[in-house]
């Protein structure tokens, strides 16, 4: 039972299994080859803390895929909360209440996502599909479509560049949320109960369990983590971007189905999404230093994550046979 | 950059004599005082043909970002980069972020980590970009700008096209041929957090307020298409509309369209001429009665050109403004080869 | 006679287990063949291999003397040999020609478009030729699970079979569509067509079949005319031993009074139900299909709630919010269809049994312990003789009784004061049956109030002590199982509307 998914051994499922590590140790050594920049400490260093917004909300994505759901609007969250964080402390709110602030906001989204899917029994790929616009519309209405610079050298660097017993900030959100996240996916009943949610959901509510407060609590968590990832894509960038996230929504997808997934519920996995959003991260970075055009990154994503969802259906295929 | 700089020089000057008579001597060989001339224009970036030597001996490399590569200025421009690079010797990275201020944050930060000499770029987001800047600056790689000043780090100038002016000359032309006061305009633009698309939408407002016109309705978008549903959808809710500026390319492809599909004579001034718009203009029969275009591939030659003077200590003025032209029925024909220099017009 | 199908010493071996053992089958032409078997005796595999789905390791399949390979089911049709699943594959929204002719649909022009009218007559034609009184034109959506059945088989049978396949066809029915479909097996029959049937039902095997066949552990065990077979000589074949069967019913006037129903009802499922549920008995709860027997147990179970009426759990008001809260009140359901409501299949044993109970384990910060959570899974397991390796298989990889057990274990791990049981043996083998019946019993005895939903008028007959008959949404009377046949549970069940024995 500490095996997040059914076990089953056909070759797809060994392959689908094996995709997020062989994926990722593979890009490692393509692009050390490749590049001449790409394999040092520096690098890594600004890996990590570049793709530290990525895996956050691939985190945070993985239990709402888990238990069948999806959110599309967390991109345009982010843009706009990092827009209010900025505009917060423009208007002279000291930055740790600034980010309190974002956090407590940033769940009240989620929250407000997850009840109107449940209580309003609305798709949540619908009702996030809405928040984006607002969001979107929301940030560009606050900031005319400027983006907020940020003056406050506390912030931009805590959040950035600061290290603690040597370790880059954001890198630190990260591990803490991720072992967070690990915990309570695997250890807890609430976890355990996604599973079961995401597995059979009729049968999950007739054993019991809260459904819909369990799902409203997986929006709101995920809401949690977009607001620390909207902290730190505003350190990063400096500023409060109304337009700052359009790959996100679909990076961290991509990464949770990557690490094996399936969009229909009841197998996910904390571990292999981070390994997902880490293979994406590098995938982007290496890309960037061989100076390879975004459009075509745009298809080498695209292709990787089809291979995933094929393998994904062949897998299911051998269970079903 | 400029700022650092000029403290630079000056704190040198201050340390010792020799110090000061060298400053001189580099003054004076390159015929450049820091104190009293920037170089301002475009023509001022122009390299001397000693200074080509010396640029394709040091076998430099230049990072060259832009927002995106759909648009005919964009493409102008990173030809008109190439082009002199390869003049000069100088190797060009170039890269477009597809109007993504992250992705084009993770390509300003792969250029300072490759160590390149150069960086140039049109921001996505000004705002934006300042972190990266100020890493490019600790690694002392000189960066040139165009659209707007980064809210963080230094650069050794911004360069602009004339959006204030050029969109209110277009303007002025519009409400000219419109002729009567009071003329109801509606204007088409691009949401984008940049300084020109706000400096063009102030020339706009500028000029429809010289004339006694009086603004309607703005609305805005990235995509033709819903550009073009807006433009239908003005045309037909305002029965009185005198006329169109549309703020930027797809703009004003959108609003020819929707004015041809809704029968009516609506006369259209925009920024932006690019290939659709030139051919608008030679079919004779065209709602365009004017349209402001950016030298793109000025700009593309005085990107290189600025960070060769730059390395080659000349201080370049904070702000670089590159005329505009503007494009009408009876001169488009002039004014296709000096905009895109090298591209077969679209009438041939 | 020759025979039309010949299965021939085949054998199947799947990871971990020999599920065919050299098993041979002879189909004589127009006769029905019944396959029996526990749960994991191969039937399945068996059926599967014919059907052209699973390939053999070894032994070979012969039709009209021709030896055949199949390289998918498709292979298998058009050698003549159809099958109908027990899952039904109906298409909800589409009519019934658009089912019988799926993936036959005769076209016009080269292929581009269907050729309607010829669709509609063809099926129809089938229909007809099957003497299923059905439209070619109704709306899939609006037929029963019976009539659905009757399009499934007119499905396998548009292509003229010579062997039909049927698994399983009666587990989703109600007795009058049974004998509709009787009827319409005879008929095939008549015409030549030889039918495999598989089922548990042994009264079935007894009112259809002309042979038998039954398996056990991948083996054949025997095979004879129906008449070689006695109901309990077949039960020991299946089962390797003797099975008794016994009738229950105590007095439930000293038993006290669990659950209390007063003029129970919800819209059009359930009118005016007013019962008691008493500690320490077995109330059966018969009817035919549709007759709100489930509908009831929802309402008390606290997954839907009704429009009127009252219910009193041990003299207090009970009024559930939903499972959750009845569940925490000591009432437990367990629903009929074990694979959509009951288990979470692609999850472990343990993750099932240990579902409603599962906040009882959060430790220290909220963290679970799961050696104390496979500890519980494993004592349940052990307590009803779960055949699992570990608390840690998964699901669905067990066969239908265990699967049946693991949902009960889940449920009688939150020791429930009344226990709810729909369908609590459907689809389970014989001998896993007979482990269940014993189970309520003890239940009961040990003070547990028991209701259970069964379309099997038999188990209903032994397992109860008292019988709720509803037809129509309404209680059409209680009686004691002593005195009750199925004779009379069914004229009670076929009771019409007003005629009110409540």
């Amino acid at each position: 039972m500490a095996q997040e998914t059914a076990r089953t051994h056909g070759l797809a499922q060994w392959v689908r299994d094996l995709l997020p590590y062989a994926g990722l140790v593979l890009l490692i050594v393509y692009f050390s080859f490749a590049s001449d920049f790409f394999f040092n400490l520096r690098n890594f260093e600004r890996l990590a803390t570049d793709s530290a917004t990525l895996i956050l909300v691939a985190l945070g994505m993985t239990l709402v895929i888990l238990v069948a759901e999806i959110d599309l609007s967390v991109g345009a969250v982010v843009a706009l909360l990092s827009v209010v964080v900025a505009q917060a402390m423009a208007a002279g709110i000291p930055w740790h209440l600034s980010v309190l602030l974002i956090l407590c906001l940033s769940v009240l989204i989620g929250a407000f996502n997850g009840v109107i899917t449940v209580i309003g029994q609305i798709p949540s790929f619908i009702v996030t599909l809405g928040t984006m616009a607002i969001a979107t519309g929301a940030a560009f209405v606050f900031t005319g479509s400027i983006s907020v610079p940020i003056a406050d050298d506390t912030f931009l660097d805590l959040f950035y560049s600061d290290t603690v017993w040597g370790i880059p900030v954001p890198l630190l959100i990260v591990i803490i949320a991720f072992a967070g996240s690990l915990l309570q996916l695997q250890r807890t009943a609430f976890g355990r109960e996604l599973f079961a949610i995401g597995t059979n959901i009729e049968a999950a509510r007739l054993s019991g369990v809260a459904v819909k407060r369990n799902k409203i609590a997986v929006f709101a968590i995920m809401g949690f983590l977009v607001g620390w990832a909207s902290v730190l894509s505003a350190s990063r960038l400096g500023s409060g971007a109304p337009g700052s996230s359009p790959a996100l929504t679909l990076d961290a997808i991509a990464a949770v189905i990557i690490g094996g997934a399936s969009l229909f519920g009841g197998k996910a996995s904390i571990l292999r999404a981070l390994l997902g959003a880490l293979l994406i991260a590098v995938l982007n970075n290496g890309m960037v230093l061989l100076n390879i055009n975004v459009d075509s990154q745009y298809i080498v994503k695209g292709l990787i994550i089809l291979l995933a969802v094929v393998l994904e259906r062949i897998a299911a295929r051998e269970v079903a046979r | 950059m400029i700022d650092a700089r000029k403290t630079g020089v000056t704190t040198r000057l201050g340390l010792t004599a020799v110090a000061v008579l060298l400053s001189a001597i580099i003054a004076s060989t390159s015929l450049v005082t820091a104190q009293d001339a920037c170089l301002g224009t475009a023509e001022a970036l122009h390299l001397t043909d000693a200074q080509k030597a010396d640029l394709k001996s040091r076998n430099l490399r230049f990072g060259f970002l832009t927002n995106n590569i759909s648009d005919d200025f964009s493409r102008t421009l990173v030809k008109g980069g190439e082009d002199y690079a390869a003049e000069v010797g100088v190797e060009l990275i170039v890269n477009s972020a597809d109007f993504d201020a992250n992705t084009q944050l993770s390509q300003f930060d792969a250029l300072v980590q490759q160590q390149v000499d150069g960086i140039f770029l049109t921001a996505v987001d000004a705002g934006s970009i300042g972190q990266a800047v100020r890493r490019a600056n600790t690694a002392d790689i000189p960066v040139f700008i165009v659209g707007g000043a980064p809210a963080r780090g230094d650069v050794i100038s911004v360069m602009n096209a004339s959006s204030y002016q050029g969109s209110y000359d277009a303007g002025i032309a519009l409400m000219d041929k419109i002729g009567t006061s009071n003329a109801k305009i509606a204007v088409l633009g691009i949401p984008f957090a940049l300084q020109t698309i706000r400096d063009r939408e102030k020339g706009i407002l500028d000029a429809i307020g010289a004339r006694g016109g009086q603004l309607i309705s703005m609305q805005s978008d990235f995509s033709q298409d819903t550009l073009l549903q807006l433009a239908t959808n003005v045309i037909q809710a305002n029965e009185d509309l005198a006329g169109i500026f549309a703020t930027w390319s797809l703009a004003v492809n959108a609003a020819t369209e929707a004015v041809k599909q809704s029968g009516r004579d609506i006369p259209i001034a925009g920024y932006d001429s690019e290939a659709p718009g030139y051919a608008e203009l030679a079919s004779g029969s065209t709602p365009i009665v004017a349209l402001s275009g950016q030298q793109a591939a000025v700009q593309g030659r005085a990107a290189i050109e600025g960070l060769a003077q730059a390395i080659f200590g000349a201080t370049l003025c904070e702000e670089i403004i590159t005329p505009n032209l503007l494009v009408t029925a009876d001169n488009h024909k002039d004014m296709w080869p000096v905009q895109y220099p090298g591209t077969p017009a679209p009438w041939e | 006679m020759t025979e039309s199908l010949e299965l021939h010493a085949v054998s199947k071996r799947f990871p971990g287990v020999l599920a065919l053992d050299g098993v041979s089958l002879r189909v004589l032409p127009g006769e029905v063949h019944a396959v029996m078997g526990e749960n994991g005796a191969g039937k399945s595999t068996l059926m599967k291999i014919a059907a052209g789905i699973h390939t053999p390791d070894s032994g070979s399949i012969v039709l009209d003397g021709q030896s055949l390979t199949f390289r998918g089911p498709h292979d298998a049709a058009l050698a003549g040999i159809s099958t109908v699943f027990q899952e039904l594959t109906v298409l909800e929204n589409r009519d019934v020609a658009h089912n019988v002719m799926v993936g036959r649909e005769p076209v016009r022009m080269g292929g581009l478009l269907v050729d309607r009218k010829s669709l509609y007559r063809q099926a129809q034609a089938v229909l007809d030729r099957l003497g299923i009184d059905l439209s070619a034109e109704t709306p899939v959506a609006s037929l029963s699970a019976g009539e659905r059945q009757m399009i499934e088989i007119a499905r396998a049978c548009a292509v003229n079979p010579k062997v039909l396949i049927l698994d399983e066809p009666t587990s989703s029915l109600g007795r009058e569509e049974e004998l509709v479909l009787f009827a319409l097996i005879d008929r095939l029959r008549g015409q030549g067509t030889s039918i495999i049937y598989i089922t548990h039902r042994m009264s079935e095997v007894f009112q259809l079949a002309d042979r038998i066949t039954v398996l056990r552990d991948g083996r054949r065990v025997a095979t004879g005319p129906t008449g070689d077979f006695s109901k309990d000589s077949l039960i020991k074949a299946m089962v390797g031993r003797d099975v008794p069967e016994r009738r229950h019913g105590v007095t439930v006037d000293n038993l006290p009074i669990a659950l209390e129903a007063a003029d129970l009802g919800r819209r059009g499922h359930v009118k005016n139900a007013t019962f008691t549920l008493h500690a320490g008995e077995v109330l059966g709860v018969a009817g035919l299909m549709g007759a709100g027997r489930t509908e009831l147990a929802r309402l008390l179970a606290g997954i839907d709630r009704p429009d009127h009426g009252h219910m009193r759990l041990f003299g207090e008001e009970f009024a559930p919010s939903g499972v959750k809260d009845a569940a925490a009140r000591g009432v437990a359901y367990v629903s009929e269809d074990r694979k959509q409501l009951g288990l979470l299949l692609s999850l472990t044993v343990a993750d099932n049994i240990a579902l409603p109970a599962l906040r009882r384990f959060s430790g220290l910060a909220g963290l679970l312990s799961f050696t104390k959570l496979r500890a519980f899974a494993r004592k349940w397991m052990e307590e009803l003789s779960v055949k699992a390796k570990t608390p840690d298989t998964v699901v669905n990889t067990l066969s239908g009784g265990n699967q049946q057990k693991v949902v009960l274990a889940k449920w009688l791990s939150t020791e429930p004061r009344v226990l709810l049981l729909d369908e609590p043996t459907r689809g389970v083998d014989v001998g896993a049956k007979a482990e269940i019946h014993q189970r309520i019993r003890n239940l009961a005895d040990s003070g547990v109030a028991v209701l259970a939903i069964s379309s099997e008028l038999p188990e209903i007959l032994a397992i109860s002590d008292r019988v709720l008959v509803m037809a129509q949404g309404r209680i059409a009377g209680i009686v004691n199982a002593e005195d009750a046949t199925e004779e009379s549970l069914l004229e009670l069940a076929f009771s019409e509307m007003g005629a009110d024995a409540a």
